[in-house]
C-alpha cells in the first residue's frame, strides 16, 4: 500500500530522481524505492574537452566548438533514450501506484529541462525532446491510471459478484438440505432410535390370533378392556413408540413428552412429541402428538393417506395400545380445542383418542391436519406383538 | 476472488484440482454438520403444533 510518495526531486545538485515512494508493507516495513536517475553531471563529464580540430568521418575537420556540440547532441539523444526508458518503467508502475506516477509524470519534464540545460552543447532541440518523452510516459501512465480505476471497479464488482452467487449457491444447498437431505437421513435416524427404544422393552414377537381375526373391523376384539395408564414422562423424555403400517414397513418413531421444537419435534432420537396438556397414554380423553408433516423426518409426511380402520399402535414398556385411524379434521392453527378430552368439545367423553397433529399443506405451517383415531385394545407385552408389528419388526 | 484463490494454491494444475475438491468437500461436510443445523435452528422455527 502506498502511503505516501514523491514522483521527483534532485538528490544533488545534477542527479534527478526519477521515480520514488514509500511503501508501506504489511509487517509495517517502509521502504523507499527508485525506479532511476540521470546524472546530468555524469553524462556531461563524458563531454571530451577538444583542442584541436577532430577528424569526422561525415563532416571531415571538424572544429573543437563543433566537435562539442555534436557529442553533447549524442549524449543528449542517449539521455533521452534514457528518459524513454524510465518513463516505460514509471507507466509499467503506473499500475499499481497511480497517483505516485502521475506526479512524477507532471512535475518531471520540467525538472529534467532544467537539468540539460546544465549539460554543455544540448541545443533547444534535444531539450524539447526530453519533455515530450516524458510526455509519452505520462500519456502512459495517465491511461494506466484510467484502465487500473478501470480495473479496480470491475474487480470490486467481480469480487461483489462471486460474493453473492456463492451466498446464492449456500442458500439453494441450505435449502436441499433443509427440504431434502435432513428429512431423509433424519428419518432413518428416527426410525432407528424408535427400534432400538422398542428393542429395549424386550419384545416377544408372538402374534395374537384373536386380535388379528378381525381385520378391518372398526369393533375389535378387546383383549384388555382397561389398559393401563402410562404416566407422563419427563419432559423432553421418550416413553413411547408409534408404528403405523400404513406408513412404511419400518415406521417407528419415538414419542416424547413435550412438543419443543428443538429438544423434540426436530431431533433425530425422537421426532412426535405428546402435548402436556392433553391426556396420558390409555387413560379415557385424548392422546395427543405433534410431529412434522414435512423436513426433521416428516414423521407425519403421509398423514393424509390414512384411511379408516388403519391400526395405529403406541407401543410402550407395558405392551400395545392398538387404535384404529376414524377420521381427518383441517383446522386452524390455533385451534386448541382439538387435543380436549373431546375433541372441539368441552364435554367429557368416554372414549380413549389418539390425535395426531400436523401442519397443512406440506411445506406450509397455514392450517393443522389433525388425524384422529379411537382406542381398541391393549396388546400386553407378555402376549406378544400384534401380527402386524411382529412382521414389521421381522421385516425391519 | 476465486482466481485469486486459484493462484495461491500450490502445484500443478492437477494437483490445484485435487486441492479444490478437497476444499469443497470439507466445506460441504462443515456446512451440513454444523452451520446449516445451526441455520435451521436460528432462522427457521416451523410452528407445527396446535398450542402456538
Amino acid at each position: 500500500m502506498v502511503t505516501g510518495g514523491r514522483g521527483v526531486g534532485t538528490r544533488s545538485s545534477h542527479a534527478l530522481v526519477l521515480f520514488s515512494h514509500v511503501d508501506k508493507h504489511t509487517h509495517g516495513e517502509q521502504r523507499i524505492k527508485t525506479l532511476g536517475t540521470i546524472d546530468i553531471v555524469a553524462y556531461r563529464d563524458r563531454l571530451p574537452r577538444f583542442r584541436e580540430p577532430v577528424r569526422d568521418s561525415d563532416n571531415g575537420n571538424l572544429t573543437p566548438r563543433d566537435a562539442v556540440r555534436k557529442h553533447a547532441k549524442r549524449l543528449a539523444k542517449r539521455v533521452t533514450h534514457h528518459a524513454k526508458h524510465l518513463a516505460k518503467r514509471v507507466s509499467h508502475h503506473a499500475s499499481r501506484f497511480p497517483g505516485v506516477a502521475l506526479s512524477f509524470a507532471t512535475r518531471s519534464a520540467t525538472t529534467i529541462s532544467r537539468g540539460l540545460r546544465k549539460l554543455p552543447g544540448a541545443t533547444a532541440r534535444s531539450i524539447k525532446r526530453l519533455p515530450a518523452a516524458f510526455e509519452d510516459g505520462r500519456k502512459a501512465i495517465t491511461a494506466s491510471a484510467r484502465n487500473f480505476s478501470a480495473k479496480t471497479v470491475d474487480k470490486i464488482i467481480g469480487v461483489v459478484g462471486e460474493v453473492l452467487m456463492t451466498a446464492g449457491v449456500f442458500v439453494l444447498l441450505f435449502l436441499g438440505w433443509h427440504v431434502w437431505y435432513n428429512d431423509v437421513v433424519s428419518g432413518i435416524a428416527q426410525n432407528n432410535a424408535g427400534s432400538e427404544l422398542s428393542n429395549k422393552w424386550d419384545n416377544v414377537p408372538l402374534s395374537v390370533p384373536e386380535f388379528d381375526r378381525h381385520p378391518g373391523d372398526s369393533a375389535g376384539a378387546r383383549l384388555e378392556p382397561e389398559p393401563p395408564i402410562t404416566a407422563s414422562a419427563e419432559l423432553n423424555a421418550r416413553f413411547a413408540t408409534l408404528i403405523v403400517p400404513r406408513f412404511g414397513e419400518t415406521f417407528e418413531r419415538a414419542i416424547a413428552e413435550g412438543v419443543d421444537p428443538k429438544k423434540v419435534l426436530n431431533v433425530r432420537s425422537a421426532g412426535l412429541g405428546h402435548y402436556p396438556q392433553s391426556n396420558d397414554l390409555g387413560e379415557v380423553g385424548n392422546f395427543a402428538v405433534a410431529g412434522h408433516r414435512t423436513t426433521y423426518g416428516a414423521p407425519l409426511g403421509n398423514i393424509d393417506q390414512l384411511r379408516v380402520g388403519d391400526r395405529l399402535y403406541v407401543e410402550t414398556e407395558a405392551g400395545w395400545y392398538v387404535y384404529r385411524f376414524r377420521n381427518l379434521e383441517y383446522v386452524w392453527p390455533r385451534e386448541v380445542a382439538v387435543i380436549k378430552p373431546v375433541p372441539q368439545s368441552n364435554a367429557a367423553g368416554a372414549d380413549r383418542l389418539l390425535t395426531l397433529t400436523s401442519c397443512h399443506p406440506k411445506l406450509s405451517s397455514a392450517e393443522r391436519v389433525i388425524a384422529y383415531s379411537v382406542f381398541e385394545t391393549f396388546v400386553p407385552r407378555d402376549r406378544g406383538a400384534p401380527s402386524e408389528v411382529a412382521a414389521m419388526k421381522a421385516a425391519g | 476472488m476465486y482466481s485469486a484463490l486459484w493462484k495461491i494454491l500450490p502445484g500443478p494444475r492437477w494437483a490445484k484440482i485435487v486441492q479444490v475438491v478437497v476444499i469443497a468437500v470439507v466445506v460441504l461436510s462443515i456446512s451440513v454438520e454444523w452451520i446449516f443445523p445451526w441455520a435451521a435452528d436460528t432462522f427457521i422455527q416451523p410452528e407445527i403444533t396446535v398450542d402456538q
